[in-house]
């Protein structure tokens, strides 16, 4: 597991033009995401006849540019998973709106790709079987969904384990398969679930650094939800602290790409954590 | 360490056979007048009623009746062979009729809010009634034909399917549903590449079940009211109190029951090889 991440850079494919590989996102590029007036809550029926509203998003506005990595952080119960099924169109807002790439929000869709962070994958198909599903939606003939898929599972590291079920996978390799199957889609906005949370620290590290390394290759427009202050500084251009419904602050991370795993440990990234820590 | 459960198992069968040998002896010796007819040695049953089976004149269109061949083993062989296949055909569409009805009325359950309050109460009380109690009453309905066996048969086999069906789809986990939507799948697709594929193993298991209890069903069919089948081969012997011509037939039932469970089970293994096992 340790040597994935050391050979990825060459095997990434070219998904989406980004930005150059080297400059960090520029804050004035075209929005991909226009989030305005976002709210969402839910009527919950207490003892007796009455019912009271628990609102779980209030009056969330931004914009998240083509190619930016934005991480959601914020106390659990803060709408960050909300916000994520939101966008996913899993669940309607109920004031507000969503447009990605100009279009408005209407349940799911393949534009905009999910990592869970349960295994959501399909256990009854095997490695390669799962990364093609989104080819089978779209009717591409298997032989060229076979092709297609390969380099993302080269990506990811599982070349070796395509015939493999996923009950016969550690849980580091079903994401990675997860992540194989939304990125061989081809989504225009990938959005994460705390994709990470419940793996073993070792693991969740190596994922991020592979993560970075994959992103940096194919530069997408991504949302990241996670509770993990140094995951989200060390993999995002921008975060975004959710706290009871709101924004509580829209923050820009002072470092370029690409990201080595050494940064980790550089003060920078102390102080960015320190920043961040008061809005917890 | 693998031979072990197979050892254990014929043992079984030597406690088995042992255990009726000495009852046979018991019985026998102390009714001296009518011995082997309430409790027959199982060589007498190899050597004497096995062939004497040859000797049922089953050419009646209506009826089984003493015939005048000689006993052979053979002729046995082939007059068991076609009231057992008479059986079998009953079996089988029982089964087949009652999985498609039930599987039918537990997805229209599960999935139709109206016809879930509709029919939901009144198919929870049909269930709790004693199958067998309602032998009779198919027989005065459907007449003691195959029609009314097979009818009995997949009335039995429909209750528990659509049972077994309601629970299955409400088991499909959530997260792969939603995770095929955010993959494109239209509700029609995620039914057929989600739904399908979860819900097979704990079907499968239940088909297992009702494959046991229709080989029941159909018996007690025939013992009330046809003119042909393993059912009516036993009632037949026990009018002219040939208990061991009965125990024959008894050991075809088990034979055809063991056969049919280990054949569904080889085809079943395929649709659940992927669910994990505790110790796999």
């Amino acid at each position: 597991m340790t040597t994935v991440s050391t050979q990825i850079s060459e095997r990434v494919p070219e998904l989406h033009q980004g930005g150059e590989p080297s400059s960090s996102v520029d804050a004035s590029a075209e929005a991909l995401i226009t989030v305005s007036g976002l709210g969402k809550s839910y009527e919950v029926k207490t003892r007796g006849h009455k019912s009271s509203t628990s609102t779980i998003l209030e009056g969330l506005d931004f914009e998240i540019a083509r190619g930016e990595f934005v991480s959601v952080i914020g106390p659990s119960g803060g709408g960050k998973t909300t916000l994520l099924n939101l966008l996913a169109g899993l669940t309607e807002p109920t004031s507000g709106s969503i447009q990605v790439a100009g279009k408005a929000v209407k349940g799911p869709g393949a534009d905009r790709g999910v990592v869970f962070q349960q295994d959501a994958i399909f256990p009854w198909r095997t490695v390669q079987r799962n990364v093609e599903y989104g080819l089978e939606v779209r009717g591409v003939p298997r032989a060229e969904r076979r092709e297609q898929v390969q380099r993302f599972i080269d990506m990811v590291g599982l070349t070796d384990y395509a015939d493999y079920l996923p009950k016969q996978l550690s849980g580091g390799m079903k994401k990675r398969v997860a992540i194989a199957t939304v990125l061989a889609n081809k989504p225009d906005v990938l959005l994460m679930d705390e994709p990470f949370g419940a793996l073993d620290y070792s693991t969740r590290v190596h994922l991020q650094d592979e993560l970075i390394e994959i992103w940096q290759q194919n530069r997408i427009t991504t949302i990241f939800v996670t509770h993990d202050i140094e995951e989200a500084v060390y993999l995002s251009d921008r975060i975004l602290v959710l706290s009871d419904g709101h924004l509580a602050e829209d923050f820009r991370v002072p470092f370029g790409r690409p990201r080595t795993p050494d940064i980790r440990m550089s003060s920078e990234i102390q102080d960015a954590k320190a920043h961040l820590w008061g809005y917890l | 360490m693998k031979a072990r459960p197979f050892v254990l198992g014929a043992l079984g069968v030597i406690v088995l056979v042992v255990v009726w040998e000495v009852g046979a002896f018991i019985v026998q010796a102390t009714n001296p007048q009518n011995s082997s007819i309430i409790w027959p040695h199982l060589g007498e049953v190899f050597t004497v009623a096995f062939p004497a089976i040859a000797t049922v004149d089953t050419s009646g269109s209506s009826s089984l009746a003493p015939g005048t061949a000689e006993p052979s083993y053979w002729g046995a062989i082939q007059v068991i062979a076609v009231q057992a296949w008479v059986t079998i055909q009953r079996v089988l569409l029982g089964i087949v009729i009652g999985a498609v009805v039930g599987i039918a009325l537990g997805l229209l359950i599960h999935y139709s809010k109206i016809f879930r309050s509709l029919f939901s109460p009144l198919l929870e009380v049909l269930r709790q009634i004693p199958l067998f109690s309602l032998t009779l009453l198919f027989i005065l309905w459907f007449g003691g034909t195959d029609a009314g066996i097979v009818t009995f048969v997949a009335f039995g086999a429909s209750l528990m399917m659509m049972v077994a069906t309601q629970e299955a789809a409400s088991m499909v986990p959530e997260e792969h549903q939603r995770y095929a939507r955010t993959l494109g799948a239209t509700p029609f697709r995620v039914f057929r590449t989600v739904v399908v594929p979860a819900m097979l193993p704990p079907l499968s298991a239940t088909i297992l079940v009702v494959v046991g209890l229709s080989w029941a069903m159909v018996m007690a069919a025939e013992f009330l009211g046809t003119q042909a089948g393993l059912g009516r081969m036993i009632m037949f012997f026990q009018l002219f109190q040939l208990t061991d011509r009965m125990v024959v037939i008894a050991g075809v039932l088990v034979a055809l029951a063991v056969a049919s469970h280990f054949i569904l089970t080889a085809v079943f293994r395929r649709s659940s090889r992927w669910v994990a096992r505790e110790s796999s």
